[in-house]
């Protein structure tokens, strides 16, 4: 009957494990997909709506490998003019970083630095149309009474686009401080690790921020099914305990007149629940170890499945020292509670009572 | 010395309150042989449970050399039961599908007897009861009167001063019981304290103290003879 036991509690075990692996597996394959998700492949890209550029301090304790204003950004409410003669309709940006949609072909690669501070890029077209170039200077205005002028640094083929001058970031913020005026530039953060995103979007709305994820509802969806799975775990976990307690019981039901016999020749009770602990001791930990070995390989099928579905993705074998932890545990209540009864069992029935029972 | 101080034992069945032992007071000597007679429901095995530690009275003392029974803990009445009582039944309560050197064994193991040992006195035992043939029959293969000598074996395993029988004769012929009850005299003989309940008369004689239970009360105390150790 131990055998049978055995068997059965084995295969819940196993089926609540795999059950936590599997999503816990597709959790972490998805987590490490996310992170290869940013436009330079670093790390994984959150939004941080409603942070302005002067307002770092606010995020500077979170896990977040740098934070950056959006790339590029159009400029409103200035006037650029040239010798006096204001640019109509034109299309002014400020960016961060330019990527190779941009190529410049004449003067320094375009950069954001103290280098380049007082510095504009124009495209090929508006230098072509006003005769501009390297070294000319740009004035710019904005507010009531603020001007500064900027020499233009490079030229840039821009055939795809309709951006005509192009200021590095740092410059257009200090001029627009300067000019009394708000830079609302979305701002952009990249997480050290998708894990953390969670938490970190908990934070951010916390201080009046609008995180956002373009894997949001991923997120929550595949956050949900996580929680989902490791309750199933759970239950099912605690049924598998609570039956091979059970079966554990109808067997020294079965041997209850002998462990009689035994208290009559003078066993002491400890003994008695000394013997049936280490017995289901024995049976609940080869089924752990039983199940620790199949699950290894379980983890590591359910991890090649997931990383088929996001080609690229490296992603680690998860872990389950918690499970084995919430394994334990239960383990000990529920067996426990089972030892528990025998011993008051046998302390409650009078040994006559039960040896002269027909 | 067994001393028995107004003990009091009442059972509650079907609504209704049985005195099993009611206000019995008397002392059993070391090395007395001592039968224990009265009608069905008189409270003769109630009186062995209490004396052998496999139940406790309401109210009274049982103190066996000095120790009261009713003070001591779980453990110390289980370790009571193990070395210094052996108890035999009318129902002989062996493990059918163990052997006999299993079945006495057992009793060892409760004693902590070093595992070693055990042979040596197990044979030692059966050899007591002329039973040393049937190490290794399984005990459902014996007969009655084969079973409550093993059972006796098994009793004395452990060396103790006071042996309890109960009703040890009951599933047994005329041959067999005049057996057993010669295997008690024996034990007599070799100074223990042997208590014994029966039905039979004949049998009750042949110890030599007779007590006589009726409703729980002592009814009479009778000393048939000095001592049988001396026939």
């Amino acid at each position: 009957m131990f055998a049978l036991s055995f068997v059965l509690l084995t295969t819940t075990l196993a089926a609540a494990f795999f059950i936590s692996t599997a999503s816990s597996n597709m959790m972490q394959v998805f987590y490490d997909y996310a992170n290869t998700m940013s436009p330079d492949e670093q790390g994984f890209l959150i939004t941080l709506g409603g942070l302005r550029y002067s307002s770092l301090d606010v995020v500077e304790d979170l896990p977040l490998d740098y934070v950056y204003p959006e790339f590029l950004g159009s400029v409103d409410g200035v006037d650029f003019s040239i010798d006096g003669n204001t640019l109509e309709s034109r299309y002014v940006y400020a960016a961060y970083v330019l990527d190779d949609a941009y190529e410049v072909t004449e003067g320094i690669p375009f950069t954001d630095t103290e280098n380049s501070s007082e510095c504009a890029w124009i495209s090929r077209e508006i230098a072509d149309e006003l005769d501009l170039g390297l070294g000319d200077h740009l004035t710019y205005r904005s507010g009531t009474d603020f001007e500064t002028s900027y020499a233009i640094a490079g030229i840039y083929n821009d055939a795809a686009v309709n951006e005509d001058v192009i200021l590095p970031f740092e410059t257009y913020y200090r001029s627009e401080i300067s000019a009394g005026r708000n830079v609302n530039h979305e701002m952009y953060g990249v997480l050290s690790d998708s894990r953390d995103y969670a938490s970190v979007v908990d934070t951010l709305r916390e201080r009046k921020l609008s995180p956002y994820s373009v894997l949001d509802d991923s997120f929550r969806s595949l956050t949900l099914i996580h929680a989902l799975f490791q309750v199933v775990f759970a239950v099912i976990l605690v049924m598998g305990l609570w039956t091979f307690s059970n079966i554990c019981g109808v067997i020294l039901e079965s041997r209850f007149r002998f462990i009689m016999k035994l208290r009559m020749l003078g066993i002491r009770t400890s003994h008695i629940a000394a013997v049936y602990a280490m017995i289901i001791m024995l049976v609940t930990v080869l089924a752990f170890v039983l199940v620790a070995i199949l699950n290894q390989n379980f983890s590591a099928f359910i991890r090649e499945i997931a990383t088929s579905l996001y080609p690229g993705v490296q992603s680690e074998t998860v872990p389950v020292h918690y499970q084995f932890l919430v394994g334990a545990a239960a383990s000990v209540v529920i067996l426990g509670r089972s030892i528990y009864r025998l011993v008051r069992r046998i302390e409650t029935y009078n040994i006559i009572g039960v040896l002269e029972e027909k | 010395m067994i001393e028995v101080r107004h003990l009091r034992k009442v059972f509650h069945e079907g609504g209704k309150d049985i005195c099993a032992a009611n206000d019995l007071c008397f002392r059993i000597e070391d090395g007395e042989f001592v039968s224990i007679v009265g009608r069905s429901g008189s409270g003769k095995s109630t009186l062995m449970h209490l004396i052998g530690g496999l139940d406790r009275g309401d109210e009274g003392e049982i103190v066996v050399n000095g120790r009261v029974l009713s003070g001591l803990t779980s453990d110390q009445l289980a370790e009571y039961r193990s070395k210094e009582t052996g108890f035999v039944f009318q129902a002989f309560h062996l493990e059918p599908q163990y052997s006999v050197l299993d079945n006495i064994r057992v009793a060892l193991l409760i004693a902590g007897v070093p595992f070693r040992e055990h042979r040596k006195r197990i044979e030692a035992a059966l050899e007591s009861v002329d039973l040393a043939d049937k190490l290794h029959v399984r005990a459902a293969k014996l007969s009655g009167g084969e079973k409550q000598r093993v059972a006796i074996a098994r009793a004395l395993i452990n060396n103790p001063g006071i042996i309890l029988a109960d009703e040890p004769c009951g599933n047994l012929d005329s041959e067999n019981s005049d057996r057993i009850i010669g295997l008690l005299e024996n034990l007599h003989r070799l100074g223990k304290t042997v208590i014994f309940v029966t039905h039979n008369g004949v049998d009750a004689r042949r110890a030599e103290r007779v007590i006589e239970l009726s409703d729980g009360k002592m009814v009479r105390d009778e000393k048939i003879r000095d001592s049988v150790a001396q026939l």
